[in-house]
């Protein structure tokens, strides 16, 4: 009976997610246009993509903007959160306004910041030369790209930061207590009690967070369709995705593009399992001893 | 606190930037509030290209969409939560696991197999997959479930019931919240989606906002007035919902990121 | 001919395809005031009567010009067949395009950018003309390729047979404001005048403290194949085989690009992102600016400007480049003699009423073609011959195979690091030659 209710969702597996899975495995195997029927050519594409400049280049961008990205959104959701959690008047309000950009369409979000990155008549820039700070380029030049997009998903932590508060406040205020008992001060607080509480929930946030990043994909478009490449001044903006997207419809080679996304595969699948290999040393779930 | 009031500044320079007249744009320093202030601007972007016929289209695929997601995921979550059968929680792992697995992977199959269906430049990719179960919600109502007494289950079992009546007249009505916030959250994902269609949606007719306003920009590429005017109609919709369905987001969230 | 921040790709095609809308935002107060605009033609009652449909990038309901050209046609062909067109936004027209192709409901003849005809042959997704142009020569003018000018037929012609026509062949000039020449007390230029003459009039026309430029270079755009072919550089040996960036003619026209980066006649880069560079011309605020012959310039916004064209300044040749868009029919089009002729049909109205018309009987009566914005609503007088001229000298890019990879190669390569200042000519050219003869080896990768 079970089976029955779970049935939609075992067959939308089969056709939507292990099927492809498979049939993408087999695709990469070929030369496939669309057009003429699949060549089959072994692992020709695998031995394509480790002498392709630009595979290495998808992977570089992707990573630099994991880096950054992902630990200072998390830092700084974490920060607002335990700014949030402190009881402050006005609580709601403020929770709504860092979450709801998070909410907006990528695509109008895009155009905004496009336009507030402008060299020359954005606002950011305006701001920086205000108080003294040298004025990047943001996506004019190749070493500043990433960062703009970097400070464009600051705008859109919000998801991160209201389930750091769900997490925060799941905290039992008996530790608190006892940490004060002890003599603790707010940082020994922070770094005994609060952190390890809601690791859990940092663990989970790291994880969707990587995912994310080699997942980006609208903004690197929208805002690499302004540029000569389609993305980005020298490639710089050539995110893995972009990049898969190119190959796969701008130029129809659909079976390397079946074997980046099968990279792409191995590659999460490795960075996920080192998470959850290293959760254990800093993950802590209720019940054990600290 | 000033954090927030940063946060504000990009959405406050949104409207100013669309209200402005063509000759205050590429001006320094910035014009913060323009003189006169052109609310025409909205009219001349919106009219330009069918947005139209672009929101009817995005709203009919993010209704569809829904609708799918909430019936076929309550059903699903409903599956795993009452029942103890064989390989329920490897089942249920596997679909977790899915959570973790970038969409581009599956974007090249996915195509493949559309377009030997004959699919390709019709809604039909967008929406069927909504009806098989999304695993995000499946596990939010399952969670959802299991906090509903089973003691519910067997009193109605006894007076006779079958699965799909308590399924539908007790559970169901029961997560009227849980249900809102996934109705909630995939409208939105619907409303903003754009690697869809993009790739499956080659008419113009067919085209949802967000494509819309891509290929607005194309046209427009330098009257930013007027497609930050188009950006901030096309966000418009979201915020509304967000205003009114707060809570259920912030629920939505609480359900199933602590659990994480 | 504007061209978006560094797009190469979308600058060629951009070019005419934004200059056929004549700056939507023209046409959108035309319709304000234009009552009678019809929506795009509708296929009258259908008896039978084949539709076939046409694709492009122009959305016809913004340019009654265009309806009224396709209603003409349709008339005058009713009973035989109605044209029906079919609308595909400009960015990843070519993508989509070859979707649409693979998935079978591709129009019966539709746009194709200049560079991307062979690889869509190569596809066995077009139609080759040449037997049913043999049939139809005496008919059209524009059934006959000798009768147009040869740079425009570059891309077209595949193991002998042509599998498209262009539409369209606009030579690029050089636009200048004489009113700033004037105040700069500097002669107008002249039809012979050099790169050298160039420059140092550029550098008198640059006033920093007014925000003004001599000349305006963005990434894509002017393209820098314009200035190596005028110091007599071919960017590849005559067989194709091998790039050739760095010979002396080529560096020459390269660092001609370097020199105004660093004479500062140009806007910086960080100025010109997200804008219309055109429109800084005709602001004044840029006093050259080379353009495409169609771009017109006659007005800004509402009102008039004054602007004049000048041939392209010589290197140790005159030679211009030229936008040339195509045509081509569908392989699968069903009766293909008559979608044949309804394109030729759509080639000759194009052919009066483009700037310019690539059939050389059709260019030799530029001035009586209708242009909407012009004063009196034709070319001016003086701008004839030099666009004629122009049209003689120009050279088309040559077609490559995976067009897409080649621009990129150039943008990487030569625009961004040269015009951002971060490389020299010499380096740019040796780095962009390498990339250069590993594209030739595989274009797709």
């Amino acid at each position: 009976m079970g089976y029955l209710f779970i049935s939609p969702w075992i067959i939308g597996f089969i056709v939507f997610v292990a099927g492809p899975l498979i049939a993408s495995l087999i695709i990469s195997m070929t030369n496939y246009n669309l057009l003429s029927s699949p060549q089959f050519i072994g692992l020709q594409n695998y031995a394509h993509m480790f002498g392709d400049s630009n595979f290495w280049l998808s992977l570089q961008v992707t990573f630099y903007y994991a880096l950054l990205a992902v630990p200072i959104d998390l830092i700084v959701a974490l920060v607002l959160a335990i700014m949030l959690n402190q009881n402050v008047r006005f609580m709601p309000l403020f929770r709504t306004i860092f979450y709801l950009p998070a909410l907006l369409p990528p695509v109008a979000i895009s155009m905004l910041w496009i336009w507030i990155l402008n060299p020359a008549y954005g606002i950011l820039n305006t701001f920086l030369k205000t108080i003294g700070l040298p004025q990047p380029q943001w996506f004019l030049t190749p070493q500043t790209t990433v960062p703009g997009y970097v400070i464009m998903s600051i705008w859109g932590l919000g998801t991160w930061m209201v389930i750091f508060l769900a997490g925060l406040q799941n905290v039992p205020a008996e530790l608190y207590e006892a940490a004060v008992l002890d003599g603790s001060g707010v940082w020994a607080k922070f770094w005994h009690v609060t952190l390890p509480m809601i690791s859990p929930v940092l663990f989970f946030n790291l994880v969707m967070g990587i995912v994310g990043a080699f997942s980006f994909f609208t903004q690197a478009f929208v805002i690499g369709q302004g540029t000569g490449t389609g993305a980005g001044v020298s490639n710089s903006g050539l995110f893995y995705s972009l990049y898969l997207y190119q190959k796969a419809f701008s130029e129809l080679q659909m079976g390397y593009a079946s074997a980046l996304g099968w990279a792409l595969f191995l590659i999460v699948m490795l960075l996920s399992l080192l998470v959850f290999r290293s959760s254990a040393l800093w993950v802590y779930y209720g019940g054990e001893s600290s | 606190m000033a954090t927030s009031f940063c946060f504000l500044i990009p959405l406050f320079w949104l409207i100013s930037s669309a209200v402005k007249p063509s000759d205050q744009i590429f001006v320094f320093p910035q014009v913060w509030i323009p003189h006169p202030a052109e609310w025409n601007n909205f009219a001349i972007a919106l009219t330009s290209l069918p947005f139209g016929q672009f929101a009817l289209n995005t709203l009919a695929i993010a209704v569809l969409v829904t609708v799918g997601n909430v019936f076929s995921s309550a059903f699903v979550a409903y599956g795993f939560a009452r029942f103890r059968f064989p390989g329920r929680n490897v089942l249920f792992i596997v679909m977790l696991a899915t959570l973790m697995v970038p969409g581009q992977i599956l974007l090249v199959p996915q195509f493949i197999m559309y377009y030997k269906l004959g699919w390709i430049n019709t809604f039909a990719p967008l929406i069927v997959p909504a009806f098989f179960g999304s695993a995000f919600y499946v596990f939010l109502i399952r969670q959802f479930f299991m906090n509903i007494p089973p003691e519910l289950k067997d009193a109605a079992y006894i007076d006779g019931a079958g699965e799909w009546t308590i399924f539908s007249r007790i559970y169901l009505p029961l997560s009227k919240s849980a249900l809102t916030a996934v109705a909630i959250f995939s409208f939105q994902g619907a409303w903003n989606d754009f690697l869809g269609p993009l790739i499956y949606l080659n008419s113009q007719k067919l085209y949802t906002l967000q494509i819309g306003l891509t290929e607005f920009e194309g046209i427009f590429h330098s009257n930013w007035n007027y497609i930050m005017a188009a950006s901030a109609v096309i966000m418009l919709p979201m915020i509304v919902i967000f205003f009114i369905g707060q809570r259920y987001f912030i629920q939505g969230i609480l359900m199933s990121g602590t659990k994480g | 001919m504007y061209l978006k921040r560094g797009k190469i790709i979308q600058m060629s095609k951009k070019t005419n395809r934004l200059l056929s809308f004549a700056a939507v935002l023209s046409s959108l107060s035309l319709l304000a005031g234009c009552s009678s605009v019809s929506a795009a033609a509708k296929p009258a009652a259908a008896k039978n009567v084949p539709v076939i449909t046409f694709g492009s990038w122009i959305p016809w309901s913004a340019h009654p010009g265009h309806v009224k050209l396709l209603n003409e046609i349709n008339h005058a062909n009713r009973g035989r067949f109605i044209i029906k067109p079919v609308y595909t936004p400009p960015s990843g027209y070519d993508q989509k395009l070859l979707t649409e192709l693979a998935a079978g409901d591709a129009p019966d003849f539709f746009y194709v950018d200049y560079g991307f005809v062979s690889s869509f042959a190569a596809n066995h997704t077009l139609l080759a003309l040449s037997p049913y142009l043999q049939q139809l020569k005496k008919q059209y003018l524009a059934a006959n390729p000798q009768n147009y000018y040869p740079a425009s037929l570059a891309g077209d012609r595949i193991g002998g047979k042509y599998y498209a026509l262009p539409f369209i062949d606009q030579p690029y000039v050089m636009y200048y404001n004489p009113q700033l020449f004037k105040a700069a007390h500097l002669p107008m230029p002249t039809a012979n005048w050099t790169w050298t003459q160039f420059l140092r009039d550029a550098k008198a026309l640059t006033v920093p403290a007014k925000h003004q430029f001599g000349y305006l270079q963005a990434s894509g755009w002017p393209p820098l194949e314009t200035y190596i072919w005028s110091y007599g550089g071919h960017m590849f040996n005559p067989q194709g085989t091998r790039a050739e960036l760095t010979s002396p003619a080529d560096l020459k026209g390269i660092e001609l690009m370097q020199t105004m980066v660093q004479d500062k006649i140009i806007p910086p880069q960080a100025q010109i992102e997200n804008l219309n560079i055109e429109d800084l011309f005709r602001q004044g605020k840029v006093a050259m600016f080379l353009g495409g012959a169609n771009d017109g310039n006659y007005t800004y916004g509402n009102h008039r400007i004054n602007t004049a064209i000048a041939p392209i300044p010589r290197g140790t040749q005159q030679v211009t480049g030229d936008y040339v868009a195509e045509i081509a029919v569908n392989a699968k089009a069903a009766n293909p003699k008559l979608v044949v002729q309804a394109y030729l049909d759509i080639l000759t109205a194009y052919a009066h009423t483009h700037v310019a018309p690539p059939i050389r009987q059709y260019a030799q009566r530029l001035k009586t073609i209708y242009v909407n914005s012009a004063p009196g609503g034709h070319i001016p007088a003086a701008r004839i011959p030099i666009i004629l001229d122009s049209m003689k000298f120009a050279r088309s890019l040559r077609p490559m195979q995976n067009m897409t990879n080649y621009y990129n190669i150039e943008t990487n390569d030569l625009y961004d690091p040269i015009l951002l200042g971060t490389s020299s000519a010499k380096a740019a050219a040796q780095k962009a030659e390498t990339d250069m003869n590993n594209y030739l080896k595989n274009p797709n990768g």
